[in-house]
């Protein structure tokens, strides 16, 4: 990773696992393709994060 | 949203979904009938509420995330169906949303089969969730 950082010239952002991306995503997109849908409220998006241990300050939405 | 917004957003994704390369202000009015201007209206009121994001000074939809509105190096494939994505999380994201097939980004490609991913690779995310829509695209 830190070759891959300095190669990109990349921040350090967050680091996970494609398996935890999709399994984020069957949460993270439900009902995105209705018409009811509405966006999570932050604290909402901050459990979802969490419940799929994407935890701290990279997973904390803005208000 | 008004009512009228949710009709279109909606609508961005059934055409999305269902193979539509170039979605914007005409061809959503013409697949419902609708006022190509007030179309438009209501997709700046949706890009400028981050519901979708439009090209740049266009009324062309650009992402309605997962799905990309143009061709992008991402995409995801379900049987003979397949669909551009914004980012690699969005290719893994449209399987979320359509099942188990393949997820592309650049060379590298994931199969999900019952909630599956193979390869389990790492994957680096570079913008934090608060500042998604302060730069979409190289979000």
């Amino acid at each position: 990773m830190t070759q891959y950082l300095e190669a990109t010239g990349g921040v350090p952002g967050y680091v996970t696992t494609s398996q935890t991306m999709y399994e984020l995503s069957t949460e993270w997109y439900a009902g995105r393709t209705d018409e009811k849908w509405d966006p999570l409220d932050p604290e909402e998006a901050e459990a979802l994060f969490a419940r799929h241990g994407l935890i701290g300050e990279f997973w904390r939405p803005g208000k | 949203m008004t009512p009228f917004d949710r009709q279109v957003r909606a609508q961005i994704y059934r055409l999305l979904v269902n193979g539509s390369k170039h979605v914007g202000s005409h061809s959503l009015a013409a697949s419902r009938g609708w006022d190509p201007d007030e179309v438009a209206a209501a997709l700046r009121r949706l890009d400028s509420e981050h519901r979708i994001a439009l090209m740049p000074e266009t009324d062309r939809v650009w992402m309605a995330h997962p799905f990309s509105g143009v061709e992008t190096a991402h995409s995801s494939s379900v049987g003979d169906r397949s669909w551009f994505a914004n980012c690699a999380w969005d290719a893994l994201a449209i399987l979320a949303l359509m099942g188990d097939g393949t997820a592309r980004s650049g060379d590298t490609a994931w199969e999900v089969r019952r909630g599956v991913v193979e390869p389990n690779h790492v994957i680096h995310l570079q913008v934090p969730v608060r500042r998604f829509w302060e730069d979409i695209g190289f979000t």
